[in-house]
């Protein structure tokens, strides 16, 4: 899988993007299609798009920005966070893994996603997921995400500690 | 004479004690129900922080990672939250019958404070049918400001971390361009 940074000119490579029907899928297709990535990017998010190994079809995009957060719950103080703003799988590669893979390839972009999160140096991640979006708050839990209890407008916040990841590769 | 003004006097003051023992009772019975209203009050109160406290104690356990929190948990204590409203209403209406009469519970600002942290919470996390879900995109950097302290402490963070995170992307099928 090869990922590229995205940029506001590389807009036109992703008019077709499509990664599904469900009304949180389309909001994703519209964030890298529409202004909210160059918004966000503008604000310091970097977005990354996703192709397979030939180079040959986008298989989605992900993006990391930083944000402060009260976590675990609205009564402890805000830390400054990295936060996935937008992540997407295509259609076409949903569950699908590269032909010598052992992840998917939605795995391999969140896991790239907590690559940066790392260099980025905060030692939490932390993201927004619809709550009726059971597929994607799956691999987040696989990826070590909690799902916190509290919520925004429907949306579930999952968070990752970092550290333990560290500390989990400083003990191997 | 005198004993005719004294009468007059006495009668008088029989009739205003009787009169005013009547609104004595009258005021007696609104300052008791005042306080009524605000017992009642207060059970919410405590429900309200009972239930926050349970809430607590999930999430907590969640984020250490002691217990994975199921749907029916969650429904659980969503539903308590809608529960917990629906008496509001009915007692807003005698709140106003009491301010009607002059009476205001003293915890009444402190009820009313987590009526509406409760219809945030319940409007956060209960579907409305036909509602559009919030872009997660659109939240995410929603009043962000890193200073440049923070900007300091990752940096010292990022020279240390020899993490399973850091290092070439390649061992994990990614290359970067």
């Amino acid at each position: 899988m090869i990922a590229k940074q995205f940029t506001p000119e590389m807009q036109s490579l992703v008019s077709g993007f499509e990664c599904g029907t469900e009304p949180f899928a389309q909001l994703m297709s519209e964030w890298i299609q529409g202004n909210k990535a160059v918004d966000s990017m503008q604000r310091g998010t970097r977005v990354w798009l996703f192709y397979t190994a030939d180079g040959s079809e986008i298989i989605g995009f992900g993006s990391l920005g930083a944000t402060a957060w009260r976590i675990p719950t609205q009564n402890d103080p805000p830390i400054t966070v990295s936060i996935i703003p937008a992540l997407a799988v295509t259609t076409r590669f949903h569950g699908q893994k590269p032909p010598d893979g052992a992840v998917t390839y939605a795995r391999m972009i969140l896991d790239f996603l907590i690559f940066k999160a790392v260099e980025n140096g905060w030692e939490s991640l932390v993201l927004y997921v619809d709550k009726r979006n059971e597929a994607a708050i799956r691999l987040y839990r696989k990826a070590g995400f909690a799902l916190l209890l509290d919520s925004y407008k429907g949306n579930r916040k999952m968070f990752l500690d970092l550290s333990d990841l560290i500390r989990e590769q400083d003990q191997n | 004479m005198s004993a005719s003004l004294e009468l007059a006097l006495a009668k008088r003051l029989v009739s205003s004690y009787v009169d005013e023992s009547e609104q004595w009772k009258t005021d007696h019975h609104h300052a008791m129900e005042c306080w009524a209203c605000q017992e009642w009050l207060q059970r919410g109160i405590d429900a309200f922080h009972w239930l926050q406290r349970a809430e607590e104690v999930f999430t907590q356990a969640e984020f250490h990672g002691i217990y994975e929190m199921s749907t029916a948990d969650r429904d659980a204590i969503e539903s308590l939250y809608v529960a917990w409203l629906a008496p509001c209403d009915p007692t807003e209406e005698w709140v106003a019958t009491l301010a009607g009469r002059g009476y205001c519970p003293e915890n009444l600002n402190e009820f009313r404070s987590l009526c509406e942290r409760a219809r945030r919470i319940v409007a956060d996390r209960c579907e409305v049918p036909g509602s559009e879900p919030a872009s997660c995109a659109d939240l995410a950097l929603e009043g962000f400001v890193v200073t440049a302290r923070d900007a300091e402490a990752a940096a010292t963070l990022v020279s240390r971390k020899q993490a399973r995170y850091v290092g070439p992307l390649s061992n994990h099928g990614i290359v970067e361009e």
